[in-house]
Order: C-alpha cells, then structure tokens, then sequence
C-alpha cells in the first residue's frame, strides 16, 4: 500500500478516526490489527517472515531476561541470517560464480517489505534487554505491535523500544492541536516527496540510466539525486511521523538539516538519525570496547605514539559501522564501497584531527568564523555528493565513468528528460518546480537550523494564516507535483 | 450548564473551520476540474452508454471506435448499435462500462474488440486513466469500479484529474467556450470533428484520408506477461454477460498485412489464447488476422490510417459489412 494511494489515505483515516472511537483501552489493539492489515495488503507472504521475527524475538527476550547466555545470539543469528538468505544470497552467490567463470542465474528470493528496519528494531530490543536497558515484554501482542506498527514499517525511522512501546500501549486522548500538527506535517511530506523527489526522480533517471549517452551529465544527476534523496525520504519519514502524531505517538526524527553539515561526522549525525544512533550503540560501542579492540589499541599505542593509539580502534570502529550501512543499503559493490568510502573518511578525519589543529593555526584560520563553516558546509556537501555517484550508479563500473565524464565531459544544460519521459512536460517547468520546491525546504531548514520550530510557530497563528499554508501545501501537490516513476517508489523502502 | 456551553462553543470552532476548510478545497478542486478539463469524446460516449437504447454494445480499445461503423452494423443487423470503444479502454473500463449499461437496460449482444497489446501493457497513469471513472454516473457499480481502479493509484488521479492537464492553462478560455456552447450541453458531436477524424452521435469515430506517422511495433506475447488484471476483469465480463443472458462476441478487426507478418508469431499466440478462452469461456471470437475469418484484402495496408491498424471510415465501413455478414451467419 504506498503512502500516495487512495488506498493509504482511506486507510490512515479510518485508522485515526477509529482510534479515536473506540475505548482507549483497545486502542493498542487496534493499531495491531491495521498494522497487520497493512502489512497484510502487501501480500500474505510477507507476514510469515514477519511473524517469524516477531516470535524468536519475543521468545529470546524472555529467555535473555532469564539469564540465558544462549538466547540472544540464537536469536541474533536467526534474524540477521534470514535477512542475510533473502537479501545477500544472489549477491555472494553471484560473486563467487563471477570468480570461478560460471554463469549465474538470480534466483527467485523475496524480500518482505521492511525487513531491514524491522531486523534492527528487533535486534535492538534484544541487546537492549540483554544489556538490561531495558525489560523483556511479557505481553506477545504488545511486543508484536511494536515490530508491526505500520507507519514506520516499510522506511523507519527504527525506534527503540524503551522509546516506542509504552507510547504504543498508552491511552490516548483526541487533541484537535496534535492533529493538525500532524496532518502539517504530512502534508510537508506530500510536497517534499511529490513537488522536489518525484520531478528531480525525472532527470536521476534520465541521467542514470541513459549514462552511456548522456555522457558528462554525473554533476547534473548527482545534485537531482541528492535533492530527491533528501526529499524521498526525509518526505516519507515527515508522513510517518505526522501519522504517528494524529495517533499520538512520537516517533524518532531521522533527519536534522544534513545539508548544514560541516563534515561528513557531522552529516551522519543528521541523516538516517535512527540509524546511526543504532550503529552506535549495536555496532560501533561494542567493536570500539571489545577486548581485542582494547588490544590493538596498545598496540598502535607501543607503535605510533598515545594520539594513534587512542584514535585508531576509534577509526576502525567507524570503518566497520560504515562497511555494515553499505551492506545494510543493498546486496552489490558499489553500496560496500560507498560505505567504505564514508567510514574511511571519518576514520582518517578522525586520526588528523591534531594535524587540522595546527594547520588551522599555522594558516591563523578562524574556525568559529562564518566562512569558513559555510567553507565546511560546501566541502561536505560536495564530499557526499561524491558518494551519491556510488549510491545511485548501478555498479562501481558505472560510478567510476560517470565521475570521470563529470570531470572530463562536464555539461550542465541540455534536453534531458524530455527526449526519455515524453508525458513529463516542459523540462524547464521540472526543473523550475524542483528549484522551487528546494528554495522552500531550505528556508524551512534555514529556520530550524537557527532553532525555530517552524510547525509550533504557525500553530500559534489565527486560523485563516493556518487554513491557507495548509491549502497551498496541498494544491501544490497537485499543481506542480510529479508522479513517483515507479508505483509506490519511495526509495528507502527498497532497502 | 455553562461548562456544558463553553465545550460546545469550543468543539464548534475546529468542526466548523475543517467543514470550511473541506468545502473551500472541494469547490476549488471542482472549479479547477471544471476549467481544466477539455470536452472529450469519453464524456460523450459515457452519456450515450448510459441514455440510449441499444441491441448491441460494442466495447475496447480504438479499433473498435474506427474500424466498426455502428450505425452500418446496425442497418444490416436489424439491432440498434452503440460504440463506446475508444482508446486506453483496459478491460477493467470495458467491464464497468457494460455493467453501468446494464443499470437501466439490457443489450443482446456485447461486441468486445480484442487488442492484445492492450493485454500485455500496464495501463499508464496519465490523463485518459481516470476519464471513464470521472464521467460515469455515481452508483453502486461506479463504486465498486473504484475500488478495483482507483484504489491502489495515487490519489490525485481521481481526486484531482485536472492534475493531468495543469500544463494547459492556456486552454481556459476555449474550455470555457466549449462548455458554454449547446454542442457541449447537448452532448454533441461537433467539437471533434477535425482534419483527421469525425466523431458520429452513434460512437463510432470516422478517420479521414491521411496517413499518420508511426511504425510498426512487434509486441512479444508470452503467457507470462498477460497482465493479470487484464485477462481478470475480460473473464468477470465473460461471466457477466453469461449470467445476464447477454452474447458476448469477441473481435479482432483487421490489421495491416505487414504488422500482422512482422509479428506474426506472437499475434498467432495471442489469437490463439483468445480462441482457448473462447472455449473455456463459451462465447464466439471472430478474428480477421487469421484462421477461417481472414480476408487478405481487408488487410491491405491503403485501408488503414497507420501501422496499428487504424481503418479510414470508407475501409471501416467495408468491414462493418463483412463482419455484419459473419455475425449473424454464425449466430
């Protein structure tokens, strides 16, 4: 059910108004039953893989509550393997056929809509009981609802369930405020994904998939993906958290103003929130504070000096978080080199940071100054687009052409999208709508960045102001607008 | 009591500014409808289908709208004829087309044009997605239409269809003129007559002297890539017409030889998995590509308008003789 069908909508308002209806004490229950009714409509399939995940877990829980040593990595192995099978297998099998010169032929696997976010929303409640952050849930159908709970199944963000689950199982009261709020924020999910991602998905596409003759476009294609990235899905996520809050439910934010980064530290901190705290605390805490971790600390320490040696388990921890995203976004090269090509950047960044000092004071730059955050700002905006061309290229092959024809062919102006999507208008009028759509966000990001809450602030407007943002977000869509290029399409969703 | 009061005046605010609110983007979107939406001949056909009086019923895609001349077939059937074909008619249209007919009346025989490139395409959402939807009458057989249509696409599709048009400003006045005119509010032909085609009150669609510019395209029919859709609601029709005493006539109208040869095998599989339904399905499929039914001179490529298969009116009407003949010795 994509979030832009008819289907969606009608089942989001039947959602809201029912739980609003019935006595607060079922309200969980009937979020359960729309959740899987949700899931439901994608196909009967899904829900087994589902269900799977939701019993070993509940079950592993409760033993690891018990003390079981054995439980969590069962239970880890079960999980992460049926994510491993369904999404790697053609991927490994594929690369050890290309080694050994045989031919492969893909086979047949499903993939369950969101069982990369729910994997790690599982898998978080287990280490977080297991570390004892939390209790085990005792109550099947609660714990099911807090893997199922619709609106964040398919793209996030992924909660934590000492965050999520008594809000889950909350009673809750209708607030008039709290819906528009919602439906605010909905309805800038709707602009940001149908307005800026679906006109800028016309020239990713283009440029993308026609590469070979559109040659020296990458710069072109690149700044598109990056504002249909962006769009996509911290859109999609706007539309899951402004459901969750009509419900009375608050969500994690996955996005703070990325594009304000200063470097590409920084840049994760903004992007895919729920992901990189989860990264954190799953992965990155964990590898950093092991034992053997410990150990190769001193040894740096013995071999490079007390800096290195303090800074390197920290540079492989990240390297390892960055190499687990880029496997985590897709079974092929590219996404474990765009991993990579982000940890080691972090990394390194990390094991100069002295070196930057001194050449900051060598060169007396005034780090606290304007220029040279906007200088951080542009640099890494342009270190990340550097990676889209590895996110969004279909294998390193392509990626590496692309860069380079961006370099040696460079072109900006040309007819793109019209000579390949014959119903998608003048492409100035696209290209103007995508522009618009990004001066918008900005000024939106502009004013949050400077800590304004921007929805809060027009809350406390009188109602006609309210009416009329509420009436031009929603003509919008329709007025300048664009239709996804494949049913559904929200990019996230296919990881 | 005074407690009770002031909760009342409170509710009342946001209940009466959301019932605003709704109004004013109901009306917008109704007047931006209006202004933006050109007259099209699915608003005429959608008219006739649910006013005439009718024997037989001719449904699916352009061909049948070009290549069958209603009022010819009826002269020579003895059956008053109504052609609502026309193009991007999926069999999901067809279906609801004929069961929205069928609220007020029951024709004999349902005439269904087979274009197994429609069989094999899934239907683009653009503007002609929700034209049939948008037109027909509201009931209880539009509402299921919507359900199996509209349901799963984006909501601007039919909430807002003049999403597809908002390129055409431009175009305002002349809407506006157009729907101010008699023609429009009568329901009449006149506007779409052009250098190309005239449209007949009886739905047939006459095309003028004049080559357009295409080429021939071979689609490849594979079992696999029926859309499932397409063959479901082609068989729920099949069912209908069965239940309600209705015969249902399948059709493929000529083609040009040359597309027929370029793609020769896969236009024999999908005849012949029209004739396999046929069977399965009881009713007749009368095909003039090939088998018993092929005349080698109704497929010379003069008659046709373009390589897809498009007759002029004149070829047209020599076909509707024959395939008149055919239809009633048969039956």
């Amino acid at each position: 059910m994509s979030f832009v069908s008819t289907a969606f909508i009608i089942f989001v308002i039947l959602c809201i108004a029912g739980y609003y209806l019935i006595p607060k004490q079922y309200q969980w229950c009937w979020l359960l039953v729309f959740s899987y009714i949700y899931y439901l409509a994608a196909g009967p399939r899904y829900v087994i893989f589902l269900l799977f995940s939701t019993v070993i877990t509940y079950v592993g829980g409760l033993r690891a509550e018990q003390g079981s040593k054995a439980a969590v990595p069962v239970v880890l192995l079960l999980d992460f393997g049926a994510l491993a099978i369904i999404k790697y297998t053609n991927f490994v099998l594929g690369t050890f056929a290309g080694i050994a010169g045989i031919e492969f032929h893909e086979l047949d696997i499903l993939l369950p809509l969101g069982i990369s976010f729910y994997t790690f929303q599982t898998a978080g409640y287990l280490l977080d009981v297991y570390w004892k952050r939390c209790k085990a849930e005792h109550n099947f159908l609660h714990f099911a609802l807090f893997v199922s709970f619709f609106p964040q199944i398919m793209q996030g963000p992924i909660s934590r369930y000492g965050q999520l689950a008594e809000q889950l199982c909350a009673q809750h009261t209708f607030d008039i405020r709290r819906i528009e709020s919602g439906l605010y924020r909905i309805a800038w999910g709707f602009f940001k994904k149908m307005v800026i991602a679906d006109n800028a998905a016309l020239y990713v596409s283009a440029i993308f998939d026609n590469y070979m003759t559109l040659r020296g476009y990458g710069v072109l294609g690149v700044l598109m993906y990056s504002a249909q990235l962006y769009a996509d899905f911290s859109g999609g996520i706007d539309i899951v958290i402004g459901i969750a809050e009509c419900l009375d439910i608050t969500l994690a934010e996955n996005f703070r103003q990325p594009f304000f980064a200063t470097s590409i530290g920084d840049f994760w901190h903004r992007w895919h929130i729920t992901l990189g705290t989860w990264m954190k605390d799953y992965v990155f805490y964990p590898v950093s504070l092991s034992r053997w971790m410990g150990n190769f600390g001193k040894w740096c320490r013995k071999r490079f000096g007390k800096n290195i040696g303090r800074a390197m388990p920290i540079c492989v921890g990240n390297i390892i978080v960055f190499l687990v995203v880029g496997v985590w976004h897709g079974p092929a090269w590219h996404y474990i080199i765009y991993g990579l090509y982000n940890g080691l950047i972090i990394g390194i960044s990390g094991l100069l940071t002295k070196n930057f000092r001194s050449w900051k004071k060598a060169l007396k730059i005034n780090d606290k100054s304007a220029g040279f955050k906007l200088f951080q700002i542009v640099r890494t905006f342009v270190l990340v687009n550097i990676s889209w061309y590895l996110d969004c290229a279909g294998s390193v092959g392509q990626a590496y052409m692309m860069f380079k024809d961006s370099i040696l062919r460079f072109r900006i102006f040309g007819d793109i999208i019209d000579t390949y999507y014959t119903c998608s208008g003048s492409q100035e009028v696209t290209m103007a709508c995508i522009v618009f759509g990004c001066i918008v966000v900005f000024i939106h990001s502009l004013m949050k960045e400077r800590g304004v809450d921007v929805r809060a602030a027009l809350l406390d407007r009188p109602i006609p102001v309210r009416c009329v943002v509420l009436f031009l977000l929603l003509a919008s869509l329709v007025l300048i607008g664009n239709q996804p290029l494949s049913q559904g399409g929200f990019i996230y969703a296919n990881f | 009591m005074q407690n009770a009061k002031g909760k009342t005046g409170k509710n009342f605010i946001p209940v009466a500014v959301t019932t605003i609110f709704v109004a004013v983007v109901i009306v917008f979107n109704m007047v931006m409808n209006y202004l933006l939406i050109p007259y099209s001949f699915t608003r005429l056909k959608v008219h006739m289908l649910e006013t005439m009086q009718f024997n037989n019923l001719i449904l699916g895609s352009s061909h049948a709208g070009t290549n069958i001349d209603a009022t010819h077939l009826a002269g020579l059937t003895g059956r008053t004829t109504f052609n609502a074909a026309q193009g991007e008619q999926f069999p999901v249209d067809s279906y609801y087309l004929l069961k929205d007919a069928c609220i007020d009346q029951k024709p004999d025989r349902v005439i269904y044009e087979f274009d197994p490139t429609y069989w094999l395409t899934a239907q683009e959402i653009d503007s002609s997605y929700a034209n049939m939807f948008y037109e027909m009458r509201p009931s209880k057989e539009k509402l299921q239409y919507f359900f199996d249509k509209m349901w799963k696409v984006d909501f601007r599709t039919w909430i807002s269809p003049w999403y597809f048009y908002r390129s055409q400003f431009g175009n305002i006045a002349a809407n506006l003129y157009t729907k101010s005119t008699d023609n429009y509010k009568n329901y009449g032909v006149a506007t779409f007559d052009s250098e190309n085609q005239t449209v007949y009150g009886d739905g047939f669609i006459g095309v003028k002297p004049g080559k357009w510019e295409d080429e021939i395209t071979v689609r490849e029919w594979n079992e696999s890539m029926i859309q499932k859709d397409d063959e479901k609601f082609f068989i729920k029709m099949a069912e209908f017409c069965r239940d309600e005493g209705i015969e249902l006539v399948v059709v493929s109208t000529p083609i040009p030889a040359g597309t027929y040869e370029a793609g020769k095998e896969n236009f024999d599989l999908a005849y012949a998995h029209m004739t396999e339904l046929s069977e399965k399905y009881d009713f007749r499929y009368m095909c003039y590509n090939t088998g018993e039914l092929k005349q080698e001179d109704l497929m010379d490529s003069e008659k046709f308008a373009d390589w897809d298969g498009h007759m002029y009116e004149d070829a047209a009407h020599e076909f509707t003789g024959v395939f008149a003949g055919d239809l009633e010795a048969e039956g």
